[in-house]
């Protein structure tokens, strides 16, 4: 890392050549961008309060009226559990809470994304995260927040003439195991549940492999280890 | 352009010296590092680290953050929240600080 100065704490480090950063506002925008030219219609005006099998194919209540499939993939993150039953399809869920803080914009000083100590093209450095299991509460707390920066001080020193400038959370979508769930309703063979962390590190095999399964109706073998029926084993004591 | 209403009480104020951009300059003990910079004369206190615009201090009393400047080596402090010290050296920001 050229130019950083680290703390006498750090003795090493590990480098991934596939590691990298993408700017969620940009990745939005381009992935609107992208489901606008290949036709799909977005409807925030119609959150889904219900879906069922209605005999042809499934069908969504919504405030904007009943939305009609042929085929249902449920992609609904936290949503997906309440959806999920009356398909005959099961995601076992936790939700693990990420703080992450973020400094004012900065001359670049940190020219390669670590964990947990990234900046933007824009300058801001993101700094975080935190891992708690306290459900469904999206607060900051000062006690995460102060270690947060802890740690990003003692690796960079540097990074405590920054000022942070705002602080959030998130939950983190997780299966039981932390890897992801795909599944396909052997009730109804048409309803899908597919949930996950590292979303975005794992975007190439969601649109590629996993969209070309659901769209054949059949997952590859790659695949069929994420099935739900993992969880179905008595836990070692 | 800002010049120092008349003080009513005339007492005779203790001054001190501080550095500004890299000039002397007087001012009073409990000014505030904006106060002095706007009676000093600068049109501007940092440049915007997005546009490069020109900014300068704006509410004066701590909400808006128009006002950043280095003081004592120290960028990003809110310039209309500090007083000025004997002493202290105090710069124009330019853009996005530096962290080192
Ligand atoms: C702090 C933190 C750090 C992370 N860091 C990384 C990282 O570095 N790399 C990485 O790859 N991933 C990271 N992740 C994980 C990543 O954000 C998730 O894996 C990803 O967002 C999951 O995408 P999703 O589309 O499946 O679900 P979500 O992003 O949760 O989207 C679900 C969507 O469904 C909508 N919805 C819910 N219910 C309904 C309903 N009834 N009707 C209609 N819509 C509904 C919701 O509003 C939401 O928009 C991080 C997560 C957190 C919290
Ligand atoms: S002038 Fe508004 S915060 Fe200082």
């Amino acid at each position: 890392m050229p130019g950083v100065r680290f703390g006498p704490d750090v003795t090493g480090a590990a480098f991934c050549p596939h590691d990298g950063c993408a700017n969620p506002l940009r990745l939005l925008r381009a992935l609107h961008a992208a489901m606008q030219r290949h036709g799909a219609a977005y409807r925030p005006d119609a959150p889904a309060r219900a879906v069922r099998p209605d005999g042809e194919g499934f069908t969504a209540d919504t405030p904007a009226g009943p939305i009609r499939a042929t085929k249902l993939v449920l992609a609904a993150g936290h949503g997906t559990p309440a959806l999920a039953d009356a398909l005959g399809l099961r995601v076992p869920m936790r939700a693990e809470r990420g703080q992450i803080m973020v400094t004012e914009r900065v001359q670049p000083y940190v020219p390669l994304p670590a964990n947990g100590i990234r900046q933007t093209a824009d300058g801001t450095i993101l700094l975080g995260t935190t891992h708690e299991d306290v459900g469904m509460i999206t607060d900051t707390t000062l006690a995460g927040e102060a270690t947060i920066a802890a740690n990003a001080v003692r690796i960079m020193p540097d990074l405590a003439r920054a000022r942070v400038v705002r602080a959030w959370a998130g939950l983190r979508v997780l299966s039981p195991d932390g890897f992801p769930v795909y599944h396909q309703s052997e009730r109804f063979p048409g309803a899908y549940a597919t949930i996950c962390h590292s979303g975005v590190t794992l975007a190439a095999v969601h649109a590629n492999d996993l969209a070309e399964a659901i769209l054949a109706e059949r997952p590859p073998d790659t695949l069929r280890p994420f099935a739900p029926e993992r969880f179905d084993v008595p836990q070692a004591a | 352009m800002f010049h120092r209403p008349p003080d009513p009480t005339r007492r005779e104020a203790e001054t001190v010296t501080v550095t500004l951009d890299g000039r002397p300059v007087r001012a009073r003990t409990g000014d505030t590092v904006a106060a002095v910079a706007l009676l000093a004369g600068l049109d501007h206190t940092r440049t915007n680290p997005a546009t490069g615009e020109r900014r300068a201090p704006y509410c004066m009393m701590g909400t808006c953050f128009e006002c950043l400047m280095v003081i004592d080596g120290e960028p990003s402090r809110q310039a209309c929240l500090v007083t000025v010290r004997e002493g202290m050296v105090i710069e124009r920001q330019h853009g996005a600080p530096r962290l080192r």
